[in-house]
């Protein structure tokens, strides 16, 4: 619009102008406005409506609700025209709300306060409450936002209660063990007492001594029944060894798991579809997966990946040698991994001592692995740690598989056959004594071997002795680790075969990114059996 | 016919209308009005009666006076302010076309928050002002039904027009009784006003039919009833016809608009500070002088209702002229401009100023500078 000081706008528009037809002088309203105000306060009204929160807007300082939003109204369960007429405190027990006057004269007004609503049905909801104090014209009010946490509550509590059954299992486990050891001797002890009283009492007559034995009869039975029911109590005196599927163990306790565990941590399990059966004890083997999985969980503050996998193995002749007390044959391996910290190689010496701990005093008991310990042992299985600070840690316990209808009687005696390999084998692995172990394995299989040094040295024997056929390697060390180890060495002898062996599992190590698919790998602890099948297959040689 | 609009507020009109301010105030969701007069009228009476009559319905005022004669932009902005800080929601005007273009100027600048300057011109103004009731009590300006407010801009000593629909108060309470307090001199200059009104609009280029009714009733009453009130000012009936002429001449020129005696009026206000009446019935008949060739059967149709029978005579103009004269005279109103203290040397500066107002162009005939110039001379 033309201003009339404008020399250029012409006396005939400005004439027209005030005629007033043109489109900006029609009188205008504030009804399009208010629509459009209204439209955006109805915004506002869901915007708050739709909080997670409970928002209660009171007068101060009278303490009359003169606002809520709708999930206010929900969480106390007053219609909103019902609340209005509400003094707040009405939803506060009394002492709750003198709490709350003090704390609101203490002009701590910004912090959050734990305390409790009372609603309509007279529930008592936990609720975490900030009051914020405005001004709005001559009034003063409280924006007060209250926060559900029952659940968050409930969940605490849960997390207690199976804290709390997890140490009273412990508690229970060692007294029982105790108290069936001491039973079990005192039972011995109480069969000879007992039984020589019951001779002396057929061969003696004179009326006195009969009394006296009489009484140490009796006193022996009194006894007996106490170490009864010792017995009873300790459960785990006589093992209830039923033909079992361990899958159908960790199913069942998939769930609760989860909530033992807690959100952070990701549960994942990796069953065998066609796993053997093992004689086992149900609860002890509960026991195991429970203490294991808590180990893991504690081991990984900031949350993981925690896998339980299950799978059929066989442990054979080289294998049970170089471990003391582990027989040849048939097994079903259950392995319990974590990505957690990890630990180093004087804590693996003493991780299954009983009352050995690395948490804060109070946290563990230091009897949880040795707990698994002792019922892997009494199942007549072993158990096997694998751990790199830092990368996590993997557990894997060997339960005797019993043979089952479809199994093959020639499959025990295909490992002992006798097979040879004749290649020249570079192999590199950190851990002396288990480079010594494998190294002997090779020998017997009929291999030549250069036992490398570290993965430094590796690199160097490669470069100089070219007639080496393939590498075996170790993928974790210290130094190069054993993909880079490979990827110097194929600088200059791009053919070599690489055979890589690790106490994870490859799923663990493809996690790591650490080998690419169609990359050879042995899963420790192998057999000589697997170990020659590998070679073949790395060499490209028929099994 | 070309297209012509009609712009008018709601209006009540009689003894008694500003009796109505509390219950129009309410019906507008008021609770707090700022109430806008002037010393003078505050002095009569009236402010304090329309504050009881708000109060009486429950609604609370803030009173707003420093208004001078020509209201000014430091004035207006001021007025702005009291109206944010107290918080008000509606604004009443009492007084005549000073509080009544000052409320204007608040409530412009309240709802659309720029400076009141900024809204020269013509529909500058993009959001509605509040709910404004305006209460006359002069019978002249008619600032209460017209959508025109006049501002000084006091740096460039410029009176700006400030026109727009928007400017057009919600409700006029139009009562006679307020006129009663004016005294023979402020009657005369406002009745002339109203007179140059009438006058003004009739020969607009701007004019129509509907506008032309009201112009001609307007002058009519005036002719008839102007030297009748200033010798008997207490007449109620006397008031109530000088009421009704001035608001049927707001009618007219609040849609028809007005013409070079407002132009060079308002050069003369913003100059020197003039009194606005004052000012346009010494200017009038020399304008109309200037204009009458552009439009001498429309000054005919003035003679006549001014009662002059024109039948037969030669030279209507000076007849008219003659006759304008003779009211101003009679009326008591006989400064030249020389009086009122303009000086020849300031005639080069008042025509500028007037050449870039806004009434000139729908001024029947178009001056050039030097044309309003000779008139300024004519006048002095």
């Amino acid at each position: 619009m033309p201003k009339p000081s404008d020399e250029s706008a012409s006396w005939e528009s400005l004439r027209e102008s005030i005629i007033g037809l043109g489109e900006t002088s029609l009188r205008k309203s504030y009804y399009p406005e208010l629509r459009k105000r209204l439209a955006e306060l109805e915004r506002f009204r869901t915007l708050v409506d739709q909080s997670n929160d409970a928002i209660f807007v009171i007068a101060m300082p009278a303490g009359r609700v003169v606002d809520a939003n709708l999930t206010a109204c929900r969480l106390v369960g007053y219609s909103l025209t019902e609340l209005k007429d509400f003094d707040f405190s009405r939803l506060l027990s009394a002492d709750l709300h003198r709490a709350l006057a003090q704390q609101s004269q203490a002009a701590n007004l910004g912090d959050l306060v734990c305390t409790e609503l009372i609603t309509a049905a007279g529930d008592v909801v936990p609720v975490e409450l900030g009051l914020h104090l405005v001004s709005y014209g001559q009034e003063q009010y409280a924006i007060t936002v209250a926060r559900d946490i029952s659940e968050r509550r409930s969940a605490e509590a849960e997390m207690r209660r199976l804290e709390m059954q997890l140490v009273q299992a412990q508690k229970m486990e060692s007294i029982g063990r105790l108290a069936g050891g001491v039973a079990h001797d005192f039972n011995n002890i109480l069969s000879i007492i007992m039984g020589y009283t019951e001779l002396l009492l057929q061969d003696c007559h004179a009326e006195e001594n009969r009394e006296a034995l009489n009484e140490i009869w009796a006193a022996g039975g009194r006894a007996r029944d106490l170490t009864r029911q010792l017995l009873a109590f300790s459960r785990k005196q006589v093992l209830e060894l039923t033909p079992m599927n361990i899958n159908t163990v960790v199913k069942g306790f998939e769930k609760m798991l989860g909530r033992l565990i807690g959100e952070d941590i990701e549960v994942r399990t990796v069953l065998e579809p066609q796993l053997g059966q093992v004689m086992a004890d149900v609860p002890q083997v509960e026991q195991i997966i429970l203490n294991l999985a808590v180990n893991a969980r504690d081991a990984m503050n900031g949350g993981g990946k925690l896998t339980i996998e299950t799978r059929n193995t066989w442990l054979d002749s080289e294998y049970a040698r170089l471990h003391s007390d582990v027989e040849p044959g048939p097994y079903v391996m259950l392995a319990v991994s974590d990505t957690g910290s990890g630990m180093d190689s004087a804590t693996m010496a003493q991780i299954f001592e009983p009352f050995f701990t690395t948490k804060e005093r109070g946290k563990g008991t230091g009897l949880g692995l040795a707990t698994v310990y002792g019922i892997v042992k009494q199942h007549g299985g072993s158990i096997w740690l694998y751990s790199e600070k830092g990368l996590g840690t993997t557990f894997k316990i060997y339960l005797p598989r019993i043979r089952q209808q479809t199994q093959s009687a020639n499959n025990a005696s295909g490992a002992s056959e006798l097979q040879t390999c004749s290649a020249r084998v570079l192999l590199v692995e950190d851990d002396a004594k288990l480079a010594d172990m494998v190294s002997k394995m090779l020998g017997n299989l009929g291999c030549a071997v250069i036992v490398a040094r570290d993965s430094f040295d590796a690199v160097e024997c490669a470069r100089h002795d070219q007639s080496i056929d393939l590498m075996l390697s170790d993928v974790i060390m210290p130094g190069l680790s054993g993909r880079q180890v490979y990827e110097e060495i194929a600088k200059f002898r791009p053919e070599l075969k690489v055979l890589f062996m690790s106490g994870y599992t490859d799923d663990i190590i493809a996690q790591h990114g650490v080998l690419d698919a169609g990359m050879h790998f042995l899963q420790k602890p192998f057999t000589t059996h697997d170990l020659l099948a590998k070679l073949r297959e790395t060499l490209g040689e028929p099994a | 016919m070309d297209l012509r609009k009609f712009v008018a507020p709601e209006f009540v009109f009689g003894q008694g209308a500003r009796k109505l301010a509390g219950r129009y105030a309410r019906n507008f969701g008021a609770n707090r009005v700022l109430l806008v007069s002037d010393p003078g009228v505050m002095a009569a009476g009236w402010t304090a009666e329309v504050k009881a009559a708000l109060n009486e319905a429950d609604i609370a005022c803030t009173e707003y006076s420093a208004v001078s004669p020509n209201p000014r932009e430091t004035e207006v902005m001021q007025g702005a302010d009291c109206y944010l800080s107290e918080d008000c929601d509606a604004i009443v005007a009492v007084g005549g076309g000073s509080p009544m273009d000052c409320a204007k100027g608040i409530g412009i600048v309240c709802s659309n928050e720029r400076p009141i300057l900024e809204f020269e011109g013509i529909d500058n103004i993009q959001q509605p002002m509040p709910p404004l009731i305006c209460i006359p009590t002069t019978a002249g300006t008619a600032a209460d039904v017209s959508q025109f407010a006049v501002i000084l801009n006091t740096p460039e000593k410029l009176k700006i027009v400030i026109a727009g629909k928007s400017a057009v108060p919600d409700v006029a309470l139009i009562d006679p009784e307020p006129l009663t307090t004016m005294d023979a001199y402020l009657t005369a200059c406002t009745g002339l006003d109203a007179l140059v009104h009438a006058i003004e609009s009739f020969v607009s280029t701007a004019s129509s039919p509907i506008t032309d009714l009201h112009a001609l009733e307007a002058i009519r009453l005036i002719a008839t009833n102007l030297l009748g009130t200033i010798s008997q000012p207490h007449d109620i009936g006397l008031r109530s016809q000088m009421m009704l002429g001035s608001l049927e001449a707001g009618l007219a020129f609040s849609t028809a608009s007005l013409g070079a005696v407002h132009a060079m009026a308002h050069s003369l206000g913003g100059l020197l500070d003039l009194p606005h009446g004052e000012c346009n019935a010494i200017l009038l008949e020399h304008v109309m002088a200037y204009n009458f060739t552009a439009a001498p059967e429309r000054f005919r149709q003035i003679g006549g209702a001014l009662g002059l029978d024109l039948r037969g005579t030669p030279n209507c103009r000076d007849a008219l002229l003659a006759e304008i004269r003779r009211i101003k005279t009679a009326a008591g109103v006989t400064h030249s401009l020389r009086e009122l203290g303009v000086k020849p040397t300031d005639l080069p500066a008042l025509a500028a100023k007037a050449f870039k107002d806004v009434c000139l162009v729908t001024n029947p005939r178009k001056p050039s500078q030097a044309d309003l110039e000779s008139i300024y001379a004519e006048a002095l």
